[in-house]
């Protein structure tokens, strides 16, 4: 090993503004895949969130829906069935519609995810700053962090809300009672209104009141064993007419275009890392083929193969580390310079995959070059074979 | 065989392709080289020259026959082991891309240390000394490129003989240079093989190089010609249609008789 790590090295080091250069080629690479794996989870994350946080372990959909959210209705008795599941420990009604907060300082509106919950029930979310909801009708609200960085809004502050009703849009005032945190859903900040509130504020054909227990889309369960969630899941169905039931994961992997979406930024990065592989791998087949002559001379005065091949995964290896470091750190630097609203998340499960794929890659591409520099034949070095 | 061959070819040959596409490259050679022996191996090209050079490195299989370095038979050998008895036993210079591009004239020559598992300060020393010997001490730290054509060449042999190998081979070691450092190279690899008692062979077209030599191997079509010294009359090597055929019969023994019928 230590033989091969001393003509990697060498190699490496004496011809430092080429691999340099090349490393930086990495980068570029780094950078594209990072920012497709960025974005996949900021899109990922804007669609699922408020669904992935959920207080609930299963969510109860009208059974003709399809698991559509919208299309799904669940009426109070319908909830009133599902509290009388023996194992159901809460049941909540979840609400969506879409609303917009106009804000003539800033010069654009800023469309939101309108969720209705009941509260105190499964489906509010938890609050870091503020307070949760107090009363099922009352012109309160728990808003996104998101929102409150957009807006500048505050515990105590008020603010209204836009909503088509019979034609025209319609304003209503609410007031600011807690914040909460990562809560997006239909990539939109998500502001929280009491049920019967959302019932009345979100778009309709005709104005409404709000219904005194109006239907919402979904109903969120909380189950005294979260442990039993299958055979919970099974029991609901069973002795409640008319439902579908399912996890969080199946809920989030079914709102409108998550999984074509999800699909559709995967297959970038699959050929983000192809042409990676193809690039890497072509460099090092050229740098190889160069070197041909002197591989067989190495191979002649007594090289072992061994030693050869250690020698030039030793170096892949390095310029690839050196290249996804490099892109790593630009790719850091420029997501400091995106705005928030921008769905960018470097974090998560997506970016160490995305690493980790670049680093794979390096080597993979490589050992095209490894195989080649192993057939060189060592009477090359004498003008003999090839 | 006698105690002082280090290496000997017996009855060699090498065929390449089959059938009516069949060519003979070498044809029944044998002859051997003793200790502190200079020899060069000589003919026109085609001759097979350069074929029979890699068969007594262990690089070529022969189609029949046998080689022999320090009494070991390289064919008994696997791969594995004849390129660790190569490392051991076998110096090598080459025509061109003699030296590895990105290590300097001293590391290109501690580079067989390396290999050889023998790093250490003697051996390290020992690196430093050949190449002031070779008239290199103040371009020990020199690139390749930064180095001429002849001093290369010297960087070469240095590397050839820092293992203390059994023999030296040259492939064309002055195709590449000047009439001058072409003397200079083989004047040099002759007085270092001497001194050292290594055998050396050296492949070359140039017939002005086999001053240096003590012996001189000619080749043709593949066939040993003839067996000559530097003394003898060369002008059938220039002309090989003059040269008188002589017995394989007297090549097909040892060393003793080689050098009797050609003496």
């Amino acid at each position: 090993m230590s033989t091969a790590l001393y003509l990697a090295l060498k190699e490496t080091w004496r011809n430092r503004g080429r691999f340099f250069l090349f490393s930086l080629v990495i980068a570029l690479i780094t950078l594209l895949i990072l920012f497709i794996a960025a974005l996949g989870e900021g899109l990922g994350a804007g669609n699922r969130e408020y669904l992935e946080n959920l207080d609930a372990d299963l969510l109860v959909y009208q059974d003709t829906a399809d698991l559509s959210i919208a299309s799904s209705r669940i009426g109070c008795t319908t909830r009133d069935a599902l509290r009388s599941v023996n194992g159901v420990k809460a049941v909540g009604p979840i609400g969506f519609s879409s609303a917009t907060i106009p804000d003539a300082n800033r010069g654009e509106d800023l469309g939101v995810s309108l969720i209705g919950v009941d509260p105190g029930r499964p489906g509010e979310p938890p609050v870091t700053a503020g307070q949760g909801l107090e009363r099922r009708s009352a012109n309160e609200a728990i808003i996104d962090r998101m929102v409150a960085d957009v807006t500048g809004l505050r515990v105590g502050d008020r603010f209204q809300i836009r909503s088509p009703q019979g034609g025209e849009d319609q304003l209503y005032l609410l007031k600011v009672l807690g914040i909460t945190e990562s809560q997006m859903y239909a990539i939109q900040p998500s502001i929280f209104v009491p049920i019967i509130k959302w019932d009345e504020i979100r778009p309709q054909a005709r104005v409404s009141g709000g219904a005194q227990d109006p239907a919402c889309n979904v109903a969120a369960v909380e189950l005294d064993d979260p442990g039993q969630i299958d055979e919970m899941r099974a029991r609901l169905v069973a002795q409640v007419r008319n439902v579908d039931v399912v996890n969080r994961q199946t809920a989030w992997e079914n709102t409108p275009g998550y999984t074509a979406q999800q699909q559709t930024l995967n297959t970038q990065n699959g050929f983000a890392l192809l042409i990676g592989l193809l690039v890497i791998g072509g460099f090092f087949q050229i740098q190889t083929l160069q070197k041909v002559p002197q591989i067989g001379m190495l191979k002649a005065i007594g090289t072992p193969n061994r030693i050869i091949a250690l020698a030039s995964l030793v170096q892949i290896v390095i310029i690839n580390l050196l290249g996804v470091l490099i892109g790593g750190l630009v790719t850091f630097g420029v997501s400091l310079a995106f705005p928030p609203g921008i769905p960018l998340v470097f974090e998560g499960q997506a970016i160490v995959r995305a690493l980790a794929s670049i680093l794979v890659i390096g080597p993979l591409g490589g050992l095209l070059s490894v195989r080649l520099s192993l057939r060189v034949e060592p009477l090359i070095a004498l003008g003999l074979g090839g | 065989m006698s105690n002082n061959v280090a290496t000997e070819a017996r009855s060699v040959s090498k065929v390449y392709g089959s059938g009516a596409n069949q060519v003979k490259a070498i044809d029944d050679v044998s002859f051997s080289v003793e200790r502190g022996e200079f020899v060069a191996l000589v003919g026109p090209s085609g001759s097979g020259k350069t074929t029979m050079l890699a068969m007594l490195a262990g690089l070529l299989q022969p189609s029949s026959g046998s080689v022999l370095i320090d009494g070991e038979d390289l064919l008994e050998m696997g791969d594995g082991r004849r390129a660790a008895f190569r490392r051991r036993k076998v110096g090598f210079t080459f025509q061109a891309n003699n030296l590895v591009s990105f290590l300097t004239a001293l590391e290109n020559v501690e580079l067989m240390l390396r290999l050889a598992g023998q790093y250490d300060r003697q051996h390290r020393k020992r690196a430093r000394q050949l190449l002031e010997m070779l008239g290199l001490a103040d371009r020990m730290h020199a690139l390749p490129r930064e180095l001429s054509g002849g001093q290369q060449q010297r960087v070469a042999i240095a590397r050839s003989l820092i293992n203390n190998p059994a023999v030296v081979l040259a492939d064309e070691p002055t195709a590449s240079l000047d009439t001058e450092r072409a003397y200079q190279v083989v004047e040099t690899m002759a007085h270092l093989v001497h001194e050292q008692g290594r055998a050396g062979i050296m492949v070359t077209h140039d017939l002005r190089m086999v001053e240096y030599t003590d012996r001189i191997i000619h080749l043709l079509d593949g066939r040993l010609e003839q067996i000559v010294t530097p003394d003898d009359d060369l002008s059938c090597l220039a002309d090989p249609g003059s040269c008188q055929m002589i017995s394989d019969d007297v090549f097909a023994v040892d060393s003793d008789q080689v050098a009797a019928a050609v003496s």
